[in-house]
């Protein structure tokens, strides 16, 4: 539709009016300059996101079969129903999917745009089955699920690949992982917000991040986790709560109020409460961040673990 | 948090149509709070509420358990008046809350995080008398699927549940009515109840994916009618009454179990734009417009339109702020749902559980009927959104429009341009459009008003969408 056969509307349009800060009635001193108007605007305001949501990465060895189809957080039920909850939970932006094809087999690739790495990283470690990851060229993380799903994380973009006819192989599942990741922007790196998880007794592997409603308490938001070793009180989980463009870790942390208690502890200041069946779950705000530890039986091993997570920081071995 | 205000005689009056205006515009209002007040909400005055506490502000009875079973339809099961969703969800140690306060209905399915829902909620009721929980899964099918994929996915289903036994096995979005009938899912179905790895089989549905397709009412109600399916689970709340009261009667008149999902639609809100002093959430969304290639003037701009339109709602509710203080989204959210429980043909209400704070919010609603004033909010707040929502899922006025303009999809942009601040991206798909759009509407006189059933002035709103889609 060209724009201009946009300018001449009947005058009897009730949208032609200053309502909600509409442009103005048409006018016929107006006439001659709406359209150029319209170009400017058009110009202007080029729709980059609709632009991007149109396109689809080219990858390389499989040919498009069906037509782009794009999803936002309102709509994405649309194309997968309820779990669309998990993704606005985790913020996503925007949902491209097509299927493409090559030797019999005909996948739907699904590219999930998170918003942020952290996200992506996230949602990826929600998803991600148990089968372990696969090294794929480009990518962040891959995982294959034989013969049927094949999954890849790579910047902002979490990725799924559904097999809907014919079965991949490792070989054929790999290769196109790989294509995926060479067709997608942004960093093979790991979110750089990981760096503020302390690594001494970390368990490798067994990161995370929640965006929301981190040990079941919604007040516990933007918590980058993983489990820790802490002889001879046994595993916890520890936590990081990390800065977002939404809040800061601080303004998190301001946040445990209503069935919180003060915590006594040497550093900064710390907040603890019991969680059903979990036992306490302490925070700590200290100049290095703010910081948390899980699943405590008592106030003395919740303050030893917020002591392993915290000294470490202070001394900075982790950053 | 603020105190309820004494309610006076004026507030206990029948609601009029201006007060379910005042009402509902200051929900609309939302943060553009006055401090003190609030809604009339259920107090100790109203019968079957909880004494000296209001059930939507708290403070909350965190030692409430469910009062109130309903039989799940020719199931035989007593479900809980509320339901578990399991879509976001992580904890097990949540799932096992909810069970423990009387939560006996579970629903998940194997695209709920990819398989993760079903491991938490197995995780949390391993231990538990497998009589004392309805649990179900889902699966979307597709025309591609065998009897061996159906099968190999039900199995997948079991192990990340580890459960012998699923109670309910749903049908997950069909694409039509004619997908009901899918010869694999059924003849799968019947087998896995031969084998006493199923009870009973169930439909679930949002809406159709596509202007074109089939309303939730149509397809749930053939569902009902097509007599293979025991159970429903699809949208019910006050703002889509109409389709969802079809469906109940449907269901009851097959005796087919049902269940409700998104039972608390969204909330409005209003925050003043001060380019100097943003938001947290006005300076968020700035920085995501301008991440893709917008100026700062000009997200700012967006941000200021939806700001005047949100304020113009503001202004006309004003009065009744002042005199009752505001609501929060909380409060509309229980009140919402409890709307939903208290009817006594939705045998339960589904919530995603993601914390134990809502849990101990929802669960005191069990059993509790809605105070008069309580009520009066929710259908309230609903008549005013009546003629002013277009309601996914609906396509009633399809029909009546001689030319094809696709109503909910020009609605739908319109929605992202006002409400989600993507212009460009609405603007743009407006364009690209294939089917005729808002033009096709001047001048003709083909009866679309008189088609929907919420009373929308579709004809005017899709004026209004089209000037916003435009820029005219």
């Amino acid at each position: 539709m060209a724009r201009s056969e946009l300018v001449h509307l009947p005058s009897r349009n009730p949208a032609f009016t200053l309502r909600d800060g509409c442009a103005p009635p048409l006018r016929s001193d107006l006439a001659v300059l709406a359209p150029l108007l319209f170009l400017t605007l058009a110009l202007t305001l080029r729709p980059d996101t609709a632009v991007r949501a149109q396109e689809f990465p080219g990858i390389t060895g499989w040919e498009p079969v069906t037509e782009v189809r794009t999803y936002f957080a309102d709509n994405l039920w649309e194309y997968i129903n309820g779990a669309a909850e998990l993704f606005v939970s985790y913020d996503v932006l925007e949902c491209r999917t097509r299927d493409v094809a090559a030797d019999g087999i005909v996948v739907t690739v699904e590219l999930y745009d998170m918003s942020s790495r952290l996200n992506a990283w996230g949602i990826f470690l929600r998803e991600r089955p148990d089968e372990p990851a696969i090294p794929v060229a480009g990518a962040t993380a891959a995982v294959l699920s034989l013969p049927w799903q094949g999954l890849l994380l790579k910047g902002t973009y979490y990725v799924k690949l559904n097999v809907v006819e014919g079965e991949l192989t490792g070989t054929s599942g790999t290769a196109l992982l790989t294509a995926v990741a060479a067709a997608l922007p942004g960093s093979p790196e790991l979110p750089p917000e990981l760096a503020a998880l302390p690594s001494t007794a970390r368990e490798s592997g067994s990161e995370g991040y929640q965006r929301v409603g981190f040990a079941g308490r919604p007040e516990l938001r933007q918590c980058l986790f993983a489990r820790y070793h802490l002889p001879p009180g046994g595993d916890f989980t520890g936590f990081v709560v990390v800065d977002t463009p939404e809040a800061t870790g601080d303004e998190v942390f301001a946040g445990l109020d209503e069935g919180w208690e003060d915590l006594p502890f040497p550093v900064g200041t710390a907040r603890v409460r019991e969680i059903p069946y979990q036992g306490l779950v302490g925070v700590v705000r200290t100049p290095d961040g703010v910081f948390g530890a899980a699943e405590a039986p008592d106030r003395a091993a919740l303050t030893a673990r917020l002591e392993l997570l915290t000294g470490r920081s202070r001394a900075g071995d982790y950053r | 948090m603020s105190q309820r205000k004494p309610m006076t005689d004026a507030s206990r009056e029948p609601i009029s149509r201006r007060r379910f205006v005042q009402t509902g515009g200051a929900a609309l209002a939302g943060s553009a709070a006055l401090a003190g007040g609030a809604f009339p909400l259920p107090t100790a005055a109203d019968p079957g509420s909880s004494a000296g506490a209001s059930l939507y502000r708290g403070p909350f009875d965190r030692t409430a358990q469910v009062k109130a079973w309903k039989t799940l339809g020719r199931t035989g099961f007593e479900a809980s008046d509320v339901g578990m969703g399991s879509v976001p969800l992580r904890d097990a140690a949540v799932v096992r809350y909810a069970f423990d306060k009387g939560v006996n209905y579970f629903d998940t399915a194997e695209g709920y995080g990819n398989g993760t829902a079903e491991r938490v909620i197995g995780e949390a009721l391993k231990d538990v008398d497998r009589q004392k929980f309805f649990l179900t899964t889902k699966i979307g099918v597709s025309g591609r699927d065998t009897e061996e994929t159906i099968r190999n996915r039900f199995r997948s289903c079991q192990e990340r549940l580890g459960l012998d036994m699923i109670d309910a096995f749903y049908m997950h979005g069909p694409s039509s009515v004619e997908a009901l009938g899918n010869p694999a899912f059924h003849t799968v179905c019947d087998q896995l109840k031969s084998e006493g790895r199923l009870r009973f089989v169930g439909l679930s549905y949002h809406g159709p994916r596509g202007p074109q397709g089939t309303s939730m009412a149509d397809l749930c109600c053939a569902a009902a009618e097509d007599g293979r399916f025991d159970l429903m689970l699809f949208v019910y709340s006050f703002m889509n009454r109409e389709e969802g009261d079809r469906i109940l009667a449907a269901c009851r008149e097959r005796n087919v179990g049902t269940t409700a999902m998104k039972t608390s639609p969204g909330t409005f809100r209003y925050d003043p734009v001060d380019p100097e002093n943003l938001t947290e959430e006005q300076q968020r969304n700035v920085e995501r417009l301008t991440s893709r290639g917008r100026s700062r003037e000009q997200a700012i701009q967006s941000l200021r339109q939806q700001a005047d339109r949100q304020r113009e709602g503001y202004e006309q509710t004003r009065p009744f702020i002042e005199r009752y203080g505001v609501s929060s989204e909380e409060e509309l959210r229980l009140a919402s749902i409890h709307w939903v429980m208290q009817n006594p043909l939705m045998q339960s209400a589904c919530v995603s559980f993601t914390d134990f704070d809502l849990v101990d919010k929802v669960v005191p609603l069990s059993g509790e009927p809605m105070g008069t004033e309580g009520r009066a909010l929710v259908d309230g707040y609903g008549r005013l959104l009546d003629d002013q929502y277009c309601r996914h899922g609906c396509n009633a006025c399809s029909a009546a429009c001689p030319a094809g303009v696709p109503v909910s999809t020009i609605m739908r942009y319109a929605y992202y341009f006002e409400s989600q601040g993507l212009e460009r991206m609405a603007m743009q798909k407006y364009t690209a459009l294939t089917e005729p759009d808002v033009r096709a509407c001047f001048g003709c006189e083909a009866p679309c008003n008189e088609a929907c059933p919420y009373g929308l002035d579709v004809q005017s709103q899709l004026v209004h969408a089209h000037a916003r889609l435009t820029l005219e």
